[in-house]
């Protein structure tokens, strides 16, 4: 029996068996709150941690039954146990990443969720829109871009070059005003990813994921299409994210004043402030 | 001079946070602001002089751009890609070269240093 004076997070975690690519994963996901499906998507080289804030929110806990995941080499989802991961390089593909909210939905028995990620979960949220219009009642894409190249570097796997490089430099895609302890979460988190992760990670991002001519296929009437892309975010910029919007008819596009490219976990009180509206309007829609 | 480098070096061996992060550091910074060249010596993680520089920009890292940009780098509350040096050679005016691993692996130090520059804008 818990002391009464203890004070516990509305979230509660376990893990989910399911195959990927035919291999099975122990899939770590945290959820709260009950409603519309809502799977949450973190950023490369990072976790599901990003989004305990959201996951706290009563307006949100009200409306959504929220799950954020951690991908597979991420975060608790170790690696699979059944393969020599350990003898090849790293590599996130855009087939494997939309394998994972599309067969987890399928485990979970969601009925078309709304999906949210930021970043590589941004750029995800398109892909999605364009494969599975009919899984999901909505996509909303965070910093989300139709091609980003030129991430996947070296210098983010490097032998001579520590995690506090990737960790850092995540920091500067936050806003200056974003409140400092949130900021240096958000950075705490990054430097905690397996070395290869983040490179391997921008594989998808970088490369992969490229929907400068396939965007415009996607049926908002099926699934409905939001794009918000932060203010200070140098990598995913607002120009990038209302250039995808307009490649998308009947996708909406926002920029997000005074945030960087990790909303969720930089400034949650912001984000929420402007993700609540979107995301009430996606569940009256859908009533 | 937009930065008080008479003051920049005791700022930064005074600092925790860029002391962690400059440890085992041995390095020569070229800053070019404008037309105004200045080295900083950094050994053994710590700023052992912080003085204008007359001869080439070359150096273990030069940061160089002119001294409008500059001064939007080392704004309190930066304007957008403004906010880290990263950002601000991507897509403002600024220019690292140098030695791209030590860049790299001493980025959390370069960081800090630009914040203590900001603390030291004249």
């Amino acid at each position: 029996m818990s002391n009464p004076s203890a004070r516990f997070d509305h979230a509660v975690g376990r893990y989910v068996h399911i195959d990927l690519d035919g291999v099975s994963h122990r899939v770590y996901f945290e959820e709260s709150g009950s409603g519309i499906p809502l799977l949450l998507q973190h950023t490369a080289g990072a976790d599901g941690r990003q989004w305990r804030h959201v996951l706290e929110d009563d307006a949100l806990r009200e409306r959504f039954r929220m799950i954020a995941y951690d991908l597979p080499y991420h975060g608790k989802s170790v690696p699979p146990t059944s393969r020599p991961w350990w003898r090849e390089p790293y590599k996130l593909t855009r087939a494997f990443l939309v394998s994972v909210p599309v067969t987890l939905a399928g485990a979970l028995g969601l009925d078309r969720p709304v999906y949210m990620g930021s970043s590589i979960g941004g750029h995800l949220a398109i892909d999605l829109a364009i494969e599975h219009p009919d899984l999901f009642r909505a996509v909303v894409g965070l910093e989300a871009s139709a091609h980003t190249p030129g991430g996947y570097v070296d210098e983010f796997y490097h032998p001579e070059i520590s995690n506090d490089f990737k960790a850092h430099l995540m920091y500067g895609l936050t806003a200056p005003m974003s409140p400092e302890e949130y900021r240096r979460e958000t950075l705490w988190v990054y430097s905690q990813g397996a070395p290869a992760v983040f490179k391997g990670d921008l594989y998808y991002y970088s490369i992969d994921h490229d929907v400068t001519k396939t965007a415009h296929t996607i049926d908002t009437k099926r699934v409905s299409v939001d794009i918000l892309n932060g203010e200070y975010d140098w990598s995913g910029t607002p120009v990038l994210g209302e250039a995808l919007a307009k490649l998308i008819p009947g996708a909406r596009y926002q920029t997000m004043q005074g945030l960087g490219h990790f909303p969720m976990s930089e400034n949650p009180e912001l984000f929420l402030s402007i993700i609540r509206p979107v995301l009430e309007r996606i569940a009256h829609a859908s009533a | 001079m937009l930065i008080d480098f008479s003051t920049l070096a005791q700022r930064a061996n005074a600092d925790g946070e860029f002391a962690l992060h400059a440890r085992f550091w041995n390095a020569t910074v070229k800053l070019g602001i404008g037309d105004s060249n200045y080295r900083l010596d950094i050994r053994d993680g710590a700023v052992k002089s912080c003085t204008p520089w007359f001869g080439t920009i070359a150096g273990d890292l030069a940061i160089v751009a002119d001294e409008a940009e500059w001064a939007n780098l080392l704004e309190p509350v930066p304007r957008p890609f403004y906010q880290d040096l990263y950002a601000a050679t991507i897509h403002h005016g600024f220019s690292v070269v140098g030695d791209t691993k030590n860049y790299c692996a001493y980025y959390p130090a370069v960081r800090r240093l630009i914040e203590l520059m900001r603390e030291c804008r004249s």
